[in-house]
Formats: structure tokens, sequence, C-alpha cells
């Protein structure tokens, strides 16, 4: 198998650093969206990939999936150039999307390259229940019918993918699972694959192949946390440098400071599923 | 059992990276996805495929536990030096009631054991006293911290993880975005904790939390 390393960096790394920088002011209060790129055209060359008009990435080769780059919530364009060509010829994919904040998309160029076209995921990263994890199939094999997908000997988890469709994200316990990839509404497994799962990962399992490359399954970690999410805040202070106490009122104002300099940020995160109690101490 | 090794220039694609050490798991179907089975070509597509070729391997390879994902060693020190912090680290897990359990020293900062290791993708959370009954803790200074500042960590292995400081939020303890700080996310991170704010001195608790959140460095 390829293996590929490709980070998205180039104009479109500024703008996340630039991002990044503002930080602790109240213009970076909306999160970031994100967005990466996947190469599954089978018989395609080598792409290069335009993000408004900018070339983000160069020389991608099939079956690369990237790291995901952060950008502003916005309206983007993405195009897809044959590597080297140049940045006024015309696409072979060109598609737009409006990313809004904290939302995670995944752009993909799919199908054989005679009918190649950019298809744009939702990548839902939030949490998996506690204990369990998050899968999902991509169905980007052109030359393959629509399939079930289901656990050897156990529950059907997907009824029905179509290329080139991604299914919804199932959550599971966390193990490791024999998959089973099948015709759809039959017993003829096309394509089986071990997935290990953990607690608080989150997984897509993209089918890919066809025309001259081998039909198969190419499994991704979208993003990965922990089974148990601490409950509230955390109880890492005694006050000993608090103003009044024995210890150093001065050092507590110092504090006092710091803390009115940063951003207050409960009331300007998304994505908060629950809010625990705070912890003593 | 694989094991990443991820020094700290050491740059690895998650998505990619990881799919390729999941690959070693795809096994052939023993049913076969040859002309049995092999999906019939769409019309007109020039002999798509008729036989996909899986790479067969031994079952054994095909038995995997989730912990087999490549994964960093344990942390075990820690070191930022703009602020001139150096701790071993304690391990941490939930109490009881599911918060947060804090290192019995003040003087020495903590691993979440049961989240992330330093390293490998997601959230890796360290937290920290910022101060005692009577003076300043390992994690006094956290609060001088600014976005590029860098954070190491020294695995059991003898490795580093070097990560640099992306933001710095102040949370209050009853608003506490658990999402945001403890959340999955697609790439390595790490968030240090310690207390900040206003002093409660009747709960003896400080009202807030200050979070730095560190994304691993990129070669």
């Amino acid at each position: 198998m390829r293996r590929r390393v490709l980070t998205l960096t180039a104009a479109l790394g500024i703008a996340g650093v630039a991002a990044v920088g503002a930080g602790a002011g109240a213009a970076s209060a909306a999160p970031d969206a994100m967005v990466r790129v996947a190469h599954f055209s089978p018989d395609a060359p080598n792409v290069d990939v335009y993000v408004n008009g900018t070339k983000t990435l160069s020389d991608v080769a099939y079956p690369t999936v990237s790291t995901y780059l952060k950008l502003p919530a916005g309206q983007y364009r993405f195009q897809v150039r044959p590597a080297g060509a140049a940045a006024s010829s015309k696409a072979v994919i060109d598609a737009s999307s409006r990313l809004s904040s904290g939302s995670a998309v995944t752009v993909a160029a799919v199908g054989a390259l005679a009918t190649i076209q950019g298809k744009i995921y939702s990548d839902d990263l939030s949490a998996p229940p506690a204990g369990k994890g998050k899968i999902r199939v991509i169905h980007a094999a052109p030359s393959v019918p629509a399939v079930d997908v289901g656990v050897a000997n156990g529950p059907t988890l997907f009824r029905g993918a179509t290329f080139p469709s991604a299914t919804d994200y199932s959550a599971v316990a966390a193990g490791s699972y024999p998959l089973q990839v099948r015709a759809a509404g039959t017993r003829n497994t096309l394509l089986s694959a071990t997935q290990a799962v953990r607690a608080g990962s989150i997984y897509t399992i993209a089918a890919i192949g066809g025309f001259g490359k081998p039909v198969r399954l190419l499994p991704v970690v979208d993003a990965a946390g922990m089974s148990s999410m601490p409950a509230g805040g955390v109880a890492t202070g005694a006050g000993g440098t608090a103003p009044g106490s024995s210890g150093s009122a001065g050092a507590g104002a110092l504090a006092l400071g710091a803390g009115a300099l940063l951003a207050v940020g409960s009331g300007v995160v998304v994505r908060r599923r629950r809010s625990g109690s705070a912890a003593g101490g | 059992m694989p094991r990443r090794k991820v020094r700290s220039g050491g740059r690895v694609l998650p998505a990619a990276g990881t799919a390729c050490a999941l690959a070693v798991m795809l096994t052939a179907c023993a049913a076969g996805v040859g002309d049995r089975s092999a999906p019939p070509a769409p019309t007109g597509s020039p002999a798509a495929s008729p036989a996909p070729a899986l790479r067969a391997l031994p079952p054994a390879s095909g038995t995997v536990t989730a912990r087999s994902i490549p994964a960093a060693a344990e942390p075990v020190s820690l070191t930022i030096p703009a602020v001139g912090i150096t701790s071993r680290l304690a391990r941490l897990h939930l109490t009881p009631g599911g918060a947060l359990s804090v290192p019995a020293a003040f003087d020495q900062a903590g691993w979440y054991s049961g989240g992330p290791r330093p390293g490998d993708i997601g959230p890796a959370v360290l937290a920290g006293h910022v101060d005692s009954t009577t003076g300043p803790a390992v994690f006094y200074r956290l609060r001088d911290l600014k976005p590029g500042d860098s954070v190491r960590i020294r695995r059991g292995d003898g490795t580093v993880a070097a990560f640099a400081i992306t933001e710095l939020r102040q949370y209050p303890k009853n608003a506490f975005p658990t999402d945001a700080v403890y959340g999955p996310v697609p790439a390595p991170e790490l968030r240090l904790i310690t207390c900040t704010g206003v002093f409660d001195r009747d709960r003896s608790s400080y009202r807030s939390n200050l979070v730095v959140f560190a994304t691993l460095k990129r070669p």
C-alpha cells in the first residue's frame, strides 16, 4: 500500500495560523471549520488541489486522505487538476461549499477518470456515547454495486450503501469487528476486514478501487477521543496564591489580571453536549 | 503489538498513516472475491476489476484488539521551557463522581490515563495545581504561556513528543465545555489544565479553570 504523508499548507496554512493567532480575542469566538481531501478515483492520475484558487495540495496520488485543515467558516471553492496542470486550465472537478463553524468535511474525488466527480461528505466528529466508537462507510468503488455492511455472524450496520455515497455514522461498542461488505440484500460477501474500534474514536471505512486497482477497504481514523470524558471542572488549586490568603496576595492579584486577559470561553464554544457541575478545590 | 514512535520531528498523517497500519488487518474473504462474487462491471466500463486481489493474511493477523492501534508509550515527564516548568507525571483517573482526579502532590502534574497518550491522535489531558494552601504550585505559571510556546513530553520509551501551544482559555467550572476540551480531534493534541479566576473561600475552590490547548509540532 502506498503511504502518503501530506499536510494542507501553503496559503491556506497561513490562514489557519492567522486564525490561531487571534485565539485569545473575541474575533476567534467561532471555531473553525475543518476540511480534508481524498483521492478515491482509481484510474485518475495524481492531482493538484486548489482551494479558493490557491494550490493547496500538490501531486496527490490515489488513494490518499489528507490531514484536516482548519479554515474560518465561509464559502469555499475546491478545484482538482491533473498534477502539474496550469492553474488557468480547466479543472476536472470544481465544487463549492459553505463550511459552517465547527463542521468537518471530506472533499473527495471519486469515480473512474472518465466520469470523475467531486463529492463533499460531512464528517461528524462529535463524541460518541461513553464506551462507544463511531464508524461509517463511504462507498467509493465505482464498479461495485450497492452493498450492505455488517459484522460476521452479527448485526448488519449499514444497508444499501451505493456509490458514491457515505452512510451516517453508527455508534458501536469498543472492540474488534470482523466486517463483511455484502452485495445489498444478499449473503454474498464481496470484501471483509477486521476493524478495531476504540471507545471515543471515529472511523471512516472507504470501499475503494476498481478500474485496474484492487477493490478493498481503506480504514481511516477520522478523530480520536477517550472512552469516558471527565465531568465538570478540575480541582487544581488550594487558594494559597489567591488574594487574602496567607500565601501571596500579590500573586493572587496577578492571577486575576491574567484571567481577565483571557477569553472567557464558555459562552463561545459550540458542540457543547453537556456541562458537568463544578468540582471542589 | 506495533508501537509508533513519534519523535518531536516526526509527522504522522492521522488518516493515511493510521490507515496504512490498519490495512494489514485486511483479509481476503474466504468466500472469495473472484468470479463468483465479483460485482459485475457496469456497462461500458473497460473490464473493471474482474477479480479484486486482496492480500490474504494468516488468521492471527486478522485478530486484533482495539488497543493494537499504534500507540505512543505512556508519558513520564513534562517540560515547558518558556516558564521553567518541569515535572514527572502522575497517573490521573476519574473520581467516583466522574470528575478528573488531581495529582496528590502540589509540585507534580498528572496525565489522565483514561484518555489518549501524548502523541497519539486525540486530546491528551494533563492537569496540575496552580497553588497549594501556602503558595504557587507546579502549574502556577501556565498563565504566562503564549501561543507558539513549546511543551515537551517524554515517554516511557525515551521518545519525546513536542507540542506547540495554540491558545489559552478560561472556563467557569460550572459551565465547563466538556466536548471542546475532551472531545474527539483528528490529530495529536494536548490539554494542560489548572485553576484560575476567583477563589471561593466557602468552597475552597477556584471558580474557573485555565485550559491551554496545544498541537503536536510538525517537522
